[in-house]
């Protein structure tokens, strides 16, 4: 399967939860295991797991060789965080995607920062998916990672605004530097991480950009 | 210390046919910080205990007590899960969240931060403004489970919170729930989760109440002493499942929905 | 709801055009572009239709007859007014609905006692032709408040209150009673009771059927508010833009006439516009008959409102339903001591003992009613004059010919409803295009018409043409919404597999569709047949303007002798009272005798979910 994941055809339907439910899993496996008999472990056949697979290895949380699944640096500090901290590592992975990337940047550049559904559509347009189910899927995910919100009544995506730079979710913490650099600042947590220190933060991964999250 | 007791409870109803006798003799205690999971083959009266204890029903003989006190009406100190979510359609995440702190008469101001930091905790950030039917299962259920635990139960009853949702979900919110328990600075100190699944009531619970069937009389109080996460493919763990299965199976010897012995070796699936 | 909403959770399933709509129109085309075609050009295509019709509709009128458009304006104050009337007493009348199906339908799904009498109550109020009883309601609230305006008023409030709550309180009481026990018991488990659980809870599950049951219940206002005022010209008092419409007609001011149409069809399109859409979108959200939670949930509640009359029909379907399987009449409970001859009570399928015995019970305690009736006003006011008694002899046949009036302008109905909803179903484009012009037209009270159709049309379609044609207008939409929303709610691969083994045409008909939206079709049917008993009343007997100008239709039948009565007034009374309880009686024959057993027979036989 690793060949085909350079080039994107399809968007897999997957949830967040779905996602953390398979790093659950490895993890009660201690963090390595055959992708086979993970599935196994829930009753599932290979291809029900698959599209979580496909999140977590391009979200960079999980290497898969041979068919083993094994955790990444940044897959064992997600599993062993709190619910917030896990939220807050999968916004700053998923803003590393070439398509999140795009995506906020043009909620940035929109006038009134909101894609409607159709410009959604074509942003994403490039899969073989239904394209609603591939809208739904991004929309799913970057509202669980709290990059944008979605207003359901108008059927369009709304950027998150700081207050301080009036630029989208996508942007905070404000960058350091020029476009490129964007999301290789520090992590921090999501809004109102209260009582609990944001300094379990993630740094981010060796390598600067994920590649297109297909 | 108890936190609940529960003493010689029986029910019955009445029917058309005399009454039906749900659940016989049923005696046990929750203590603080306890994690106990009740399974047993389907109407046996696991929902029922569960809307006993809160105090949504009266057994028809014995009692409970919650902290000493016996349990007389609906107790607000503890906090239902349900299996269907149960969330308002026409309220937001917020407004569900909200929901149990409105009943319990807060004052608008307090309900908001209240809110926030329960939508936080379960990781629904973002989704305040979102209504039930944009969000997947997993996420509903997290709803459902932020509105138990803004009310700061006591005890929280979940009656088989997991089994509306895909595998995988399940898997990650047994373990968020289980997170959610442990961490001392939130809501509630015991859980009380009903379930059908022997292999889940096992993962999560300190303690497994076995019941049998119809009527439900309790067959067994199982210990769990495995250290988390728990390895559901461990011989320890398998012992145990084999364990309580085949209480459940030599319990209720005309069990007729159960799988025969042989298929004990897979005792995780649905009673 | 349909079983596709699992697999494309974007688009929802009642969006009419789209997963829904394509029942016969082929494989569902790409939703996103779908959405896009339904969103608001469906809406501004509406506001054109309200435009265009009364346009076309007047143009047209006005080139033949050669009215002028100056002369028009000039009627215009006088119509806003009288307009202005005529809505206040629907304002009335609606609130008054509001308040009583609130009350009401919560207090009998929340008491197990209340319930027991009060649905089948409602089940016989809902069935018995009310407008029938409006001339004895007049000549009640006329006699009570001599030389009042506030009588007539208030018959005409009354009347029309009748016309909107039933369907409203069956809306309440059954959101109330389908309301899922979770959502209940988790009201119980957080201790959440008196007015806050009715504002979060009780109260936020009856909106959707409200406001859909409302859209209707205004459609059925106009069209009774309109008849009741016309029935009263002449009368008694009742300003109203019914009774201006009458007048106008019956001195043939064409032009005024016009001005009445116009400043009514712009009120109904402004509340469509301006409050039922609107009122509809919000109202999907308290909608809890979604599907179980999803892969992803369901991003996109409906936009698309212009399918409220479909709606509305499903949710008289349901309605119907409640009161087929659900409710045990009284009659029906005594029918069935009669003709249980061994069998268990519950069972399905009744005997023709049961039958019998209903028929028997029936044509008994009608006798014995009206020969009570007679003995009563002849202790109390002495004999009955012989002309009374001889109309009193007549009953009997009117009603007769009244049944077969019916059932004629019911058969024409069906030969133009049918044909039309199978085309609108079938093809995108006609139900695109046409669905949104039925709609505004059927929000439109067609007896708003009637007085055009008696000056005008008579002397081509001749009385009892003119008759049926009135009655048709009563009856024609219940049919016609129902059978499409049958057709829409047909499951797609029942189409495919039909057309897999090369099932078409005139035996698909046969073998597929009709058999599929049987019980749709009797649901129809029992509505318009009700939408007909109602309109009996001033489609047998319209007179107005009286003196030389005056035109007047007289048919024989059981509305004429009711209206006959009226005019008698003190010394008609026995027949109004004879002729009232004939036709109740009929009504609730031929519910229990024919619709309640084909329904029956629909849901068990046809089913196919
Ligand atoms: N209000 C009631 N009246 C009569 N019988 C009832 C009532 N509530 C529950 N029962 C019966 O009591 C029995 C136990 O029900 P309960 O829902 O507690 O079982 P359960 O163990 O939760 O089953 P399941 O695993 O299917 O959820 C069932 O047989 C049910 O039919
Ligand atoms: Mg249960």
């Amino acid at each position: 399967m690793s060949p085909e994941r350079s080039v994107p055809t399809t968007y897999p339907k997957c949830n967040p939860t779905e996602m953390l439910g398979l790093l659950v899993l490895l993890n009660s496996h201690k963090g390595s295991e055959d992708v086979a008999l993970l599935a196994d472990d829930l009753d599932l056949e290979i291809d029900e797991i698959l599209p979580s697979l496909e999140y977590a290895e391009v979200l960079q949380l999980v290497k898969v060789t041979e068919g083993r699944a094994t955790f990444t640096d940044l897959g064992k500090r997600l599993v062993q965080g709190t619910i917030r901290d896990r939220k807050g590592i999968i916004r700053e992975q998923l803003r590393r995607t070439t398509l999140f990337r795009t995506l906020l940047r043009a909620l940035d550049n929109s006038p009134d920062h909101c894609l409607s559904d159709e410009q959604l559509g074509q942003i994403v347009s490039f899969t073989t998916a239904p394209a609603d189910e591939a809208v739904q899927n991004i929309v799913n995910w970057g509202r669980y990672a709290d990059l944008f919100r979605y207003d359901a009544g108008q059927h369009r995506l709304v950027a998150v605004l700081t207050p301080a730079s009036g630029r989208t979710g996508g942007n905070r913490p404000p960058p350091t530097g020029g476009p490129t650099s964007r999301g290789g600042g520090p992590v921090t947590e999501p809004r109102s991480a209260r009582g609990r220190p944001a300094s379990e933060t993630t740094e981010p991964p060796p390598s600067g950009v994920v590649p297109v999250l297909a | 210390m108890s936190l609940i007791r529960i003493e010689h409870v029986d029910k019955s109803y009445a029917s058309r046919h005399g009454t039906i006798s749900i659940m016989q003799d049923v005696s046990f205690t929750v203590k603080d910080s306890d994690f106990l999971a009740i399974v047993g083959p389907s109407g046996c009266g696991k929902s029922t205990l569960l809307r006993l204890i809160q105090g949504l029903d009266r057994p028809s003989a014995g009692r409970i007590y919650f902290q000493d006190r016996p349990v007389d009406r609906v107790c607000k100190k503890m906090a239902m899960v349900f299996q269907s979510f149960a969330l308002y359609p026409w309220l937001t995440v917020s407004q569900n969240v909200a929901f149990g702190l409105e009943a319990l008469g807060w004052p608008e101001e307090r309900i908001g931060p209240q809110v926030e930091r329960y939508v936080s905790v379960t990781g629904l950030d973002g989704f305040q403004e979102a209504f039930p039917r944009e969000l997947s299962g997993g996420m509903r259920q997290r709803v459902g489970l932020a509105r138990a635990l803004a009310v700061e139960p006591a005890v929280l009853l979940m009656d088989e919170p997991f089994s509306a949702l895909d595998p995988l979900t399940a898997e990650n919110l047994r373990e968020e729930v289980l997170q959610l328990w442990r961490d001392p600075q939130l809501p509630p100190d015991a859980v009380l989760l009903v379930s059908h699944n022997i292999e889940e009531a096992i993962e999560l619970a300190d303690r497994v109440i076995v019941l049998s069937r119809r009527p439900g009389h309790i067959l067994a109080e199982v210990e769990v002493t495995l250290p988390r996460p728990r390895d559901r493919k461990s011989a320890a763990f398998y012992e145990l499942t084999d364990r309580v299965y085949s209480l459940i199976t030599a319990g209720g010897q005309s069990l007729a929905t159960a799988p025969a012995p042989e298929g004990a070796g897979r005792s995780g699936e649905a009673l | 709801m349909a079983k596709d909403e699992g697999t494309r959770p974007v688009v929802p399933a009642h969006l009419p055009n789209c997963s829904r709509g394509s029942a016969l129109a082929g494989r569902p085309g790409p939703p996103a572009g779908c959405r896009k075609l339904l969103r608001w050009p469906s809406a501004r295509w509406a506001a054109g239709i309200y435009v265009a019709v009364p346009l076309i509709f007047g143009g047209s009128l006005a080139a033949t007859t050669g009215l002028s458009l100056g002369g028009l304006a000039g009627y215009l104050p006088q119509a806003s007014l009288d307009t202005a009337y005529s809505f206040l007493r629907m304002l009335a009348a609606y609130a008054l609905s509001l308040g009583f199906s609130l009350a009401y339908g919560y207090y009998a799904a929340t008491h197990r006692s209340g319930e027991r009498v009060m649905i089948p109550i409602l089940d016989i109020l809902q069935s018995v032709p009310i407008l029938g009883f409006f001339p004895f309601a007049l000549l009640f609230f006329a006699d009570a408040t001599p030389g009042s305006w506030i009588g007539p008023n208030f018959a005409s409030v009354f009347l029309i209150f009748t016309s909107m709550a039933w369907n409203m309180v069956f809306g309440v009481y059954e959101s109330l009673k389908t309301l899922p026990a979770d959502l209940k018991e988790a009201a119980d488990t957080f201790g959440l009771g008196g007015s806050l659980r009715f504002r979060r809870v009780l109260f936020p599950a009856t909106v959707n059927r409200l406001v859909y049951n409302s859209v209707l219940s205004w459609t059925a206002g106009w069209f009774f508010l309109v008849e009741a005022e016309i029935f009263s010209t002449g009368r008694s008092p009742l300003p109203g833009i019914g009774s201006y419409l009458s007048l106008a007609a019956s001195q043939h001011h064409g032009e005024e006439f016009l001005a009445g149409l116009v400043v009514l069809v712009t009120l109904i399109a402004f509340l469509d516009f301006a409050v039922w859409r609107p009122l509809g979108h919000w109202a999907e959200r308290f909608r809890y008959d979604q599907a179980p939670a999803g892969e992803g949930g369901e991003l996109t509640p409906t936009r698309d409102t212009s399918g409220r009359f479909r709606r509305a029909a499903s949710y008289v379907t349901r309605g119907v339903r409640t009161g087929v399987t659900r409710i045990r009449t009284p009659l029906v409970q005594l029918a069935a001591i009669g003709g249980r001859s061994g069998r268990r009570p519950s069972e399905r399928r009744r005997s023709l003992t049961y039958y019998a015995t209903l028929g028997a019970i029936l044509v008994v305690g009608w006798l014995l009613l009206i020969a009570i009736v007679v003995g009563v006003f002849d202790a109390l006011t002495g004999p009955i004059s012989g002309p009374v008694r001889h109309l009193i002899f007549e009953v009997p046949t009117a009603m007769g010919v009244s049944v077969v009036r019916v059932v004629v302008a019911y058969l024409l109905c069906l030969a133009i409803a049918l044909p039309l909803a199978i085309q609108f179903a079938r093809s995108r484009r006609a139900s695109r295009l046409g669905l949104p012009v039925i709609e505004v037209v059927a929000s439109f009270p067609a007896t708003a018409l009637f007085p055009v159709i008696v000056f005008e049309l008579i002397p081509y379609l001749s009385a009892e043409g003119a008759a049926v044609l009135m009655l048709m207008t009563g009856m024609m939409w219940y049919l016609f919404f129902n059978v499409l929303s049958g057709i829409r709610s047909l499951p797609p691969d029942l189409e495919e597999a039909a057309r897999s083994y090369g099932l078409t045409g005139r035996r698909f008909l046969r073998r597929v569709l009709l058999p599929g939206i049987f019980p749709a079709l009797v649901t129809g049917s029992i509505t318009a047949f009700g939408g007909g008993w109602n309109t009996l009343i001033v489609a047998e007997y319209l007179s107005v303007g009286g003196g030389g100008t005056g035109q007047s239709l007289s048919v024989l039948g059981i509305g004429q002798l009711i209206d006959i009565a009226t005019e008698l007034g003190q010394p008609g009374n026995p027949l109004m009272a004879v002729a009232l309880l004939t036709l109740v009686a009929t009504v609730i024959a031929i519910n229990e005798l024919i619709w309640k057993p084909l329904y029956r027979r629909a849901v068990t036989q046809y089913r196919y979910d």
